[in-house]
C-alpha cells in the first residue's frame, strides 16, 4: 500500500497513545515516513481520546481526512461510533467490546446506546468486535487491552511478526515485555 | 541517527544542540513538553518558574550573563509575559534568547484562540514557524543565531498540531555556544526615556537586519509550478500540501518580519493567491496591505474557531463535504477523577446552596475548572489565571449592600503562586468580603503534575521548603485562615458556613494531594441493592466510578475505579452506600 492511515480512539486511561506510538515505531522501522498526532490536556481526564498515525512514502499533514482512513481501532464501542466518519467505506473497523459510561450516563441523564454496534453494521460497515477486556483480565493484566488490539490489527498488515516483537521490546519498559508480547500474540490469534 | 519526535521534543532537541544553557518555563498545554524534554538533558539548568513573566525575565537575566536561554509557554502565557516582551525588543539580548509560544487554534485546551503573531508585530520580536518536527529542531537551532545576530528575542511559534504531532528527526550533536561575557551596558538595559528613544530608533534597524536574513534564507521556499498560488506557514503548510494537489507553494518559515520581496516575486505570478495559516489572517492582511493587485483569499473565509485541516480546506474552498452518519453518540467531556479532592469542595458549596444560601462562585484555571460541568455545575465564572480573586473582589464590593449573595473564589495552588498573590493583596487591602478557597492538591495537575512553589518540588525532582502559605496570607493581611482536608467535607462545609458569616476577606486552604500524585486511600465503597431506591440523587457527585444500571434500576460502583473518598455515602439519601 502506498499509504496507510490509522485512527486509534478510546477513553482517557485506555492506552490509546501507547498503541499509536507503537505502530508509528513499527512503521518507522519498516521504512515508512511517519506522522502521529495525539491529544493532550483536558481530554485525558476520562474524556474521549484520539490519536492518528499516517504511514506513507512522504506524509504531509498529520491530520486524517474523513472517509479516507484505512483502519479505525477503537478501545470502546461508543468511541467507534463517534469517529466512524473517518473510516473509508471499505476500511477496517476493529473494536474492543468495552462500554464505558460517559458523563451523561454517569449522571443519570442518558442511557448508554447498548445497540450501537448493530447500528454501525446497519450503515454498512464491517467490523471485528473482540472481548479484549476479558482476554486481558485472563492474561492477568487488564491494562494490556491496547496491545491485544495491536495484535489483532497486525493480522491485516504486511509487517513481519519480528518487527512487531522487536518494536514492543524497544518501546516498552523491560518488565512489561513478557506480558505484552503474550498480549500481542493473543490478539494476533483471535479469530 | 533518526528518531520519531514530538514537535515539542524536537524544539527541546534543537535548543540542546544549539548549546542552550538556561531554560525556564511555566507549564501550559500545548507547550509543556518543551520543558519536560529539556529536563532530560543534563548539560543545562532547568526550572519551572512561578509564571511566564518571571520565566522570560529569568531568561533575559541569563542572556545578560552570557548564556543562551530558552523559555516556553502557551499563547495566553505570553499575555502574562507581554510586559517583558514589549521592552525586551528595545533592550535586545546578549546571548541568544528564544521564546517558544504554542498557540491553540480550535481551542483544544484553552480559553481563547489569540494569534501570537500580533504580539510579535506589536513588539517587533522575530517569529519563526516550523511545520514539522525536523523543521522545529532546525529552526530552534537557527533561532539562537538569529537572536544574537539581530539583537532581538526570537519567538518559535508553534501550534497544538505541531507541538503534539510526531515525525522523523535527524539528530545531531550538541555544539557548545562560545561563552559571551557578562554584559553591563546601561544605555541598552536601562530604558529611561532618553535611552528608550535611541533604542526605539535602533529597533527599526534591527528589524531591517532580520529582514535581510529572511529574504534569502532557504527556510522560506518556493515549490511546484501549478497554476494555483498558495502561501502557507506552520503545520497549515502541510495541510495545504495535502489539500491543493496542483499548486505552486510559497512556504514561509519567517513570519515576522515577512520577506516582502520574496512574497511579491511569488504573488505577482498569479491573479489570485490563497494564504493558508491559523488562527487569524495575519499574513493575508499583510499581503493585502502590500497592494500587489492580486486577489488574496485568507483565513477570513473559513469558519472561525475551527482548527485548519485538509478537510476544512476542501470543504471551505472546494465545497467537498466529508461523510456524516446519524448515530446516537453521547458527548464524553473530561471529568474530575474518582476521589479528586476538588470534588469535595464543590460538593460542600453545592450543599450550602441547597440550604437556600445564595452563592456566587468565581473559579479559575486548572482541573477544578471541571467543577463547572453539570451535574456539579458549582461555579459561575472561569476567565483567566488568577481572575477568580480580582473578579470576586469586584463582585463583593458591588454586592455589599445587596446582602444575601456571598462571593466565594476558588483557585488551585499553582494558580495561586502564578497570579493569585496580587489578588489576595486586593482582598486584604480593599477589605473585600470574599471567601477564597485555595484548592491545594500539591501539584499543577491539569498540565501533567509539575511541581510548583506551593509543593516545593522542583523541575529536576529535588525538593525545597514549600511556601508557608498561612504565613504568606497572614503577612498579606488576611486575618481568618483555616486549613481543612476536603475528604472531611462535613467539617469543610461547616468551616465554609462559619467563614461566610464573617463578612471579611478570609481564606480556606483545602489541602489534599491529587489522587494521581498520591494514591493514599484504598478502601472501596459499594451500593447495597436492597437499600438503593434508584433515585439517582447520588449521581450528582459526578464520580466516574458510579453509574446507573438501567436493567436493575440501581446505582452501581465499579470497585476498580472507586478511590474510596466516601463522598457518595453522604450524597445518598437512603444510606445505601457503605464501605466494602
Ligand atoms: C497564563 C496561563 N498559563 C498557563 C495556563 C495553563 N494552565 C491551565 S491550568 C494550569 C495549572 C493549574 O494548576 P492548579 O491551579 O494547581 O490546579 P490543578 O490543575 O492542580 O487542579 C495551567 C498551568 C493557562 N491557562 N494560562
Ligand atoms: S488529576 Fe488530580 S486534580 Fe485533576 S481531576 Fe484528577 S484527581 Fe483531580
Ligand atoms: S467513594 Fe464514592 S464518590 Fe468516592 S471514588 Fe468511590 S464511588 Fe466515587
Amino acid at each position: 500500500m502506498d499509504k496507510i492511515d490509522f485512527l486509534f480512539v478510546g477513553v482517557g486511561g485506555q492506552g490509546v497513545l501507547t498503541a499509536s506510538r507503537l505502530i508509528s515505531h513499527v512503521g518507522f522501522k519498516s521504512g515508512y515516513d511517519v506522522k502521529l498526532t495525539e491529544v493532550h490536556g483536558m481530554a485525558q481526564r476520562g474524556g474521549s481520546v484520539e490519536s492518528a498515525v499516517r504511514l506513507a512514502k512522504k506524509v504531509h499533514s498529520p491530520l486524517l481526512s474523513k472517509g479516507d482512513v484505512d483502519f479505525l481501532v477503537s478501545f470502546e464501542c461508543l468511541e467507534a461510533a463517534r469517529y466512524l466518519e473517518y473510516l473509508k467505506p471499505d476500511g477496517k473497523l476493529l473494536v474492543s467490546d468495552e462500554m464505558l459510561s460517559p458523563l451523561p450516563v454517569i449522571s443519570g441523564k442518558a442511557e448508554y446506546p447498548a445497540d450501537i454496534m448493530d447500528k454501525i453494521r446497519e450503515i454498512g460497515f464491517d467490523f471485528e468486535l473482540i472481548n479484549a477486556s476479558k482476554l486481558a483480565k485472563d492474561l492477568g493484566n487488564p491494562k494490556t487491552i491496547n496491545i491485544i488490539m495491536m495484535g489483532l490489527l497486525s493480522k491485516y498488515l504486511d509487517i513481519s511478526q519480528e518487527v512487531w516483537i522487536e518494536s514492543i521490546k524497544e518501546f516498552l519498559p523491560e518488565k512489561l515485555h513478557e506480558i505484552n508480547i503474550k498480549a500481542f500474540m493473543l490478539g494476533r490469534q483471535v479469530s | 541517527m533518526k528518531k520519531i519526535m514530538l514537535g515539542n521534543e524536537a524544539i527541546a532537541r534543537g535548543a540542546w544542540e544549539a548549546g542552550v544553557n538556561f531554560a525556564s518555563a511555566y507549564p501550559g498545554t500545548p507547550s509543556t513538553e518543551v520543558m519536560e524534554n529539556l529536563k532530560k538533558y543534563k548539560e543545562l539548568y532547568v526550572e519551572w518558574a512561578p509564571n511566564e513573566k518571571v520565566s522570560l525575565e529569568a531568561c533575559l537575566g541569563a542572556s545578560l550573563s552570557g548564556n543562551r536561554s530558552i523559555c516556553s509557554m502557551k499563547h495566553v502565557g505570553l499575555n502574562v509575559a507581554a510586559d517583558v516582551l514589549q521592552t525586551l525588543t528595545y533592550t535586545g539580548v546578549n546571548a541568544g534568547l528564544v521564546i517558544v509560544v504554542a498557540d491553540d487554534p480550535g481551542m483544544h485546551s484553552s480559553q481563547n484562540e489569540q494569534d501570537t503573531r500580533y504580539f510579535a508585530k506589536m513588539s517587533r520580536a522575530i517569529v519563526l514557524e516550523p511545520s514539522d518536527s525536523q523543521e522545529a529542531k532546525e529552526l530552534t537551532k537557527w533561532a539562537f543565531e538569529v537572536s544574537e545576530e539581530t539583537d532581538l528575542p526570537v519567538i518559535i511559534r508553534s501550534t497544538t498540531r505541531l507541538s503534539h504531532s510526531s515525525s522523523i528527526v535527524e539528530l545531531q550533536d550538541r555544539v557548545e555556544a562560545p561563552k559571551k561575557s557578562l554584559e553591563k551596558n546601561p544605555e541598552k538595559y536601562i530604558v529611561l526615556p532618553a535611552n528608550a528613544r535611541k533604542l526605539r530608533v535602533n529597533l527599526d534597524n534591527k528589524v531591517k537586519k532580520a529582514l535581510s536574513l529572511f529574504e534569502s534564507t532557504s527556510f522560506n521556499k518556493i515549490e511546484g509550478d501549478g497554476a494555483t498560488g498558495v502561501i502557507a506557514c506552520g503545520v497549515a503548510y502541510e495541510h495545504a500540501r495535502e489539500a491543493f494537489k496542483y499548486a505552486s507553494f510559497l512556504k514561509l518559515s519567517t513570519t515576522y518580519p515577512l520577506p516582502k520581496s520574496l512574497i511579491s516575486e511569488f504573488v505577482v505570478r498569479f491573479d489570485r493567491v490563497y494564504v493558508i495559516e491559523e488562527p487569524d489572517p495575519f499574513i493575508a492582511d499583510e499581503i493585502r496591505a502590500m497592494n500587489l493587485g492580486v486577489e488574496v483569499i485568507g483565513k477570513e473565509v473559513f469558519e472561525p474557531s475551527l482548527e485548519m485541516s485538509p478537510d476544512l480546506i476542501r470543504k471551505t474552498l472546494f465545497n467537498v463535504e466529508a461523510p456524516k452518519y446519524d448515530l446516537p453518540v453521547l458527548p464524553r467531556p473530561p471529568l474530575l477523577c474518582a476521589g479528586c479532592p476538588h470534588r469535595g469542595v464543590y460538593y460542600a458549596l453545592n450543599q450550602i446552596r441547597l440550604k437556600k444560601k445564595d452563592l456566587y462562585i468565581t473559579s479559575d484555571i486548572g482541573c477544578y475548572s471541571l467543577g463547572a460541568l453539570k451535574p456539579l455545575g458549582a461555579t459561575d465564572t472561569t476567565v483567566c489565571m488568577g481572575a477568580s480573586l480580582g473578579m470576586a473582589a469586584g463582585l463583593a464590593q458591588n454586592l455589599k449592600s445587596d446582602d444575601g449573595i456571598k462571593v466565594v473564589a476558588t483557585l488551585g495552588d499553582s494558580t495561586f503562586t502564578h497570579s493569585g498573590l496580587p489578588g489576595i493583596a486586593e482582598l486584604a487591602y480593599n477589605k473585600a468580603p470574599v471567601l477564597a478557597i485555595i484548592l491545594d492538591n500539591r501539584t499543577t495537575a491539569m498540565t501533567g503534575h509539575q511541581g510548583n512553589p506551593m509543593s516545593g518540588i522542583r523541575a529536576r525532582g529535588d525538593e525545597v521548603e514549600p511556601i508557608r502559605i498561612k504565613k504568606v496570607l497572614k503577612g498579606l493581611g488576611i486575618n481568618h485562615i483555616k486549613v481543612v482536608d476536603p475528604i472531611d467535607f462535613k467539617k469543610l462545609q461547616k468551616t465554609i458556613e462559619k467563614m461566610l458569616k464573617l463578612n471579611e476577606p478570609c481564606v480556606i486552604i483545602s489541602k489534599k494531594p491529587c489522587v494521581l500524585v498520591e494514591r493514599a486511600q484504598n478502601v472501596k465503597y459499594f451500593v447495597d441493592e436492597e437499600k438503593c431506591k434508584g433515585c439517582k440523587v447520588c449521581l450528582n457527585v459526578a464520580c466516574p466510578a458510579m453509574s446507573f444500571d438501567k436493567d436493575a434500576k440501581k446505582v452501581k460502583i465499579r470497585a476498580d475505579l472507586c478511590y474510596g473518598c466516601g463522598l457518595c455515602v453522604d450524597a445518598c439519601l437512603h444510606s445505601a452506600i457503605s464501605q466494602l
